[in-house]
């Protein structure tokens, strides 16, 4: 346990430091050096942090996942502080939605194959994979971005597609966690679980209304603070009482927020700075998760969901590529960049990984680890040759 | 840590209470739906709660004057397992995690306030007072349980002698008095004047002075409360490696830190509450007091080095989350029940240790030659108990195990009152001297 904490903190230091300059120019961007280093320390490896020392560290992951869904849904369908368009927001969605149902039915058929006839377990292994298999390249993008290599209109359309693409994920994300929690009673009514799931999504915006109109008239910063943690871990804690997604109702939380209050881009850069700091230490604690597959099925069922989301990325590289003159030609490097994943497909695999069992969790975080390594393995450097034939092309 | 507040018109006051009717709707509901609610969710939900509960209470007490910290208390108390049942026993206790951060943080801030030349501007009344304080007090205190141990369940038939030692515990008990309840009122009011600055060297300093009392006291009462046992110096041995331990760790605390400050200097917070964490464990190990060790390790980056006012202003970033978790979680602990069943005496105790105080102030005053000011309102900050009063009756429970538990339950019971009205007193005083700073905060 001792070195669990040891490494939490120099996890949250070494954060801190690291974006103390700018925003996200550290590391890779979805950090999954802090998911290999989890790997290497955890009981697959060194063994050196045990089931114990997760289990002792749970609330901090609760509020980790929590805060994190907080300041992702603080800059959803934004892109530098102003909004992206509805049309190319609704391609990015539609994107996301399309690779989430296709990688969902190739699951639900392929566990069928593999004779797999509890239909909970298969329905819950289905989604799950699909949900750690959409997620696009926001992050990198950024990355890249910040990076000073890519601008013009290209950077524009990418960034606009990744505005809004977490939210299909963790509505989706909440409607699973719905699924598995089941019925619930209300003075003798049965809340049936897509009630409850919806319930707790609108119970964070809810509260972010008023939240935002209290830090609009905070006295100070320390009122500020005072009101977004209390509303962060209260969501937080609904949630997880209730067995439902926490990250997907603070998410809520933070679009509300965003919504309502005049001081959105003061929140967002506050927020902006904490992000590291929860999010890094959060990555190790979902490597230390990860398990090796167990049987032929399990390393199949992850193999198709790799695949997919290779083809399904090309493909929409190419029909991106075919919309847009100055595109033409790069879809499929356009592709090959759009697999670059953020940090959010190894969040939800996290969260996944904490909320369900065994059969579940460890496919779907591997799942979520190989996509996520692979993207940082292909997506930057597709994004960039992207850049360097876009720059040759004339205007 | 919060600054005070500047004026809010009805409407906000009115947006406030909305937000507070929704906060409190949100939990019943998840109560109604999850009645057995256990693990980690619901201590982040009941943390949330309460810090968002604490801090709109706090907010709408202002309109009658009250300070922060009442409405801290009065939302914890409402919250907890006597009044709405949101936060059960179970988890006030895995709350206790948070309070000793917090503690850690409240007793760091308050040695950054202490500056030597501050205390020394107040040595002489300081040591007149500590002295007459703690005489008088502790004298008619451990007189006035031992009258009225008559109509007090555990003493009921004691003999005499064990009698007067249960008073003179009582009266020890009496003399303690809260750094965190003053540190409270300090920070939220951003209080500057001569009985700010007394209220808390005094404060501090008789946290020191009730520790070694209360050692000597358990040395010297012992063979009339459990009669054939014969006093003994182990108490006292025990107190000193208590003492001198929780001074040399906090001292060497100061210096880490003023090597971190001078050298580093960045994420200050974090090493904080890293420290506060990890050394809060260390120190129950050791059995030290954490609240010593910290105060001194503040003393020391204060008046040791030029670091003092930065670190103290990174602590006060943490803004009023400390004490709302701290006070509120503290109020969610008050046996509403046991203070229903006790209140005569308990009331009788109460107002016998104000009378007591306030006589004790005057003549403090008198013999001290204090300003006028002073004269009329120092008692003020010295009525309030809370954490230091608790701690020493767990111990006491645990030595005597025959009279403990009923003088614990005593000692919640009066320590209920004391902690509501003290803070109140408190804070009129320094606005009788005008010692509250108003504007908006910089915090």
């Amino acid at each position: 346990m001792a070195l669990l904490l040891v490494l939490l903190v120099l996890a949250y230091i070494g954060s801190l430091w690291a974006a103390s300059g700018r925003k996200r120019a550290f590391g890779s961007p979805s950090g999954i050096e802090y998911v290999v280093l989890g790997l290497l320390l955890g009981p697959e490896a060194l063994g050196l942090l045990g089931h114990q020392s997760l289990v002792t560290f749970e609330p901090l992951a609760i509020v980790a996942l929590g805060w994190i869904g907080l300041i992702f849904g603080l800059e959803c369908g934004l892109v530098a502080g102003r909004r992206a368009p509805l049309h190319r927001m609704a391609l990015g969605l539609t994107f996301t939605a399309i690779t989430a149902s296709v990688t969902a039915y190739a699951s639900w058929r392929l566990l069928d194959w593999l004779a797999l006839h509890d239909v909970t377990t298969r329905l819950v292994l289905s989604g799950a994979v699909a949900l750690v298999s959409v997620e696009t390249a926001r992050h990198a993008v950024q990355w890249i971005d910040e990076e000073a290599l890519l601008s013009g209109s290209l950077a524009g359309l990418l960034l606009d597609l990744e505005a809004a693409d977490d939210i299909p994920v963790l509505v989706a994300l909440s409607a699973l966690f719905a699924y598995v929690a089941g019925e619930h009673a209300l003075y003798g009514n049965v809340l049936s679980p897509w009630w409850l799931g919806a319930g707790t999504l609108a119970a964070g915006a809810l509260l972010g209304a008023p939240c935002a109109w209290l830090i609009d008239r905070a006295g100070s910063k320390a009122e500020r603070w005072t009101v977004l943690l209390g509303a962060a871990w209260l969501t937080t804690g609904i949630a997880k009482s209730l067995g439902m997604s926490a990250i997907a109702a603070t998410f809520a939380l933070g679009a509300s927020l965003a919504t309502f209050t005049r001081e959105r881009e003061d929140l967002r850069s506050s927020l902006g700075r904490t992000e590291g700091a929860v999010l890094l230490p959060a990555l190790l604690l979902a490597g230390a998760q990860l398990r090796r597959p167990v049987g032929h099925g399990e390393l199949l069922l992850i193999a198709a969901a790799i695949g997919l989301r290779l083809v399904l990325s090309l493909a929409f590289g190419v029909t991106l590529s075919l919309k847009r003159r100055e595109t033409r030609g790069l879809g499929l490097w356009l592709g090959a960049g759009m697999l670059a994943p953020g940090s959010l497909t190894m969040v939800v695999g996290f969260a996944l990984s904490m909320r369900c069992p065994p059969e579940i969790a460890r496919p779907a975080l591997v799942v979520a680890f190989v996509s996520t390594l692979l993207g940082e393995l292909i997506g930057p450097r597709a994004l960039r040759e992207v850049i360097e034939r876009f720059s040759k092309e004339p205007a | 840590m919060s600054g005070a507040s500047v004026a809010k018109s009805p409407a906000i006051r009115l947006g406030q209470l909305a937000t507070l009717t929704l906060v409190f709707g949100l939990f019943a509901l998840l109560s109604r739906i999850e009645p057995h609610m256990s693990g980690s969710g619901v201590v982040v939900a009941v943390t949330g709660f309460l810090l968002l509960a604490g801090l709109l209470t706090s907010e709408l007490f202002e309109l009658v004057k009250l300070p922060h910290l009442t409405g801290y208390i009065a939302a914890g108390v409402v919250a907890g397992p006597y009044v709405l049942h949101f936060v059960d026993h179970a988890t006030v206790k895995r709350l206790e995690l948070v309070n000793t951060l917090a503690l850690a943080l409240i007793a760091l801030a308050g040695g950054l306030e202490l500056r030597v030349a501050d205390v020394r501007e107040v040595a002489r009344s300081l040591g007149i007072h500590s002295t007459v304080q703690t005489l008088l007090v502790l004298s008619t205190q451990a007189a006035l349980f031992a009258a009225l141990g008559a109509h007090v369940d555990f003493t009921r038939g004691l003999a005499l002698p064990a009698l007067i030692g249960v008073g003179l515990l009582w009266g020890v008990l009496a003399v303690s008095r809260s750094p965190s309840a003053t540190l409270a009122i300090l920070s939220q009011t951003r209080a500057k004047g001569p009985l700010s600055r007394f209220s808390l060297a005094f404060v501090m300093s008789s946290d020191v002075l009730v520790l070694v009392l209360m050692a000597a006291t358990l040395s010297l009462v012992r063979p009339l409360i459990e009669p054939g046992s014969t006093a003994s110096l182990r108490s006292l041995l025990a107190v000193g490696h208590e003492l001198l331990g929780s001074i040399s760790l906090g001292t060497t605390l100061g210096l880490v830190l003023i090597v971190y400050l001078r050298f580093v200097g960045t994420q200050i917070l974090l090493l904080v509450v890293a420290i506060g964490f990890a050394l809060s464990e260390g120190l129950r190990y050791l059995r030290f007091e954490p609240l010593l060790t910290f105060l001194t390790a503040g003393f020391v980056v204060q008046n040791l080095s030029s670091q003092g006012d930065k670190l103290l202003h990174t602590i006060e970033q943490t803004g009023s989350v400390v004490f709302i978790v701290f006070f509120a979680t503290a109020g969610a602990h008050l046996d509403i029940p046991l203070l229903e069943k006790m209140w005569p005496i308990a009331l009788s105790l109460c107002a016998g240790r104000f009378a007591a105080t306030w006589v004790a102030h005057r003549i403090g005053s008198a013999w001290a030659r204090d300003d006028p000011f002073l004269t009329r309102w120092g008692w003020a900050s010295l009525v309030s108990q809370a954490g230091l009063t608790l701690g020493l009756s767990a111990v006491l429970a645990r030595t005597f195990p025959a009279v403990g538990e009923g003088l614990r339950s005593l000692v919640v019971a009066t320590v209920a009152i004391n902690e509501v009205i003290g803070p109140i007193f408190f804070k009129l005083g320094l606005e009788r001297g005008n010692e509250v700073q108003h504007g908006p905060p910089t915090a």
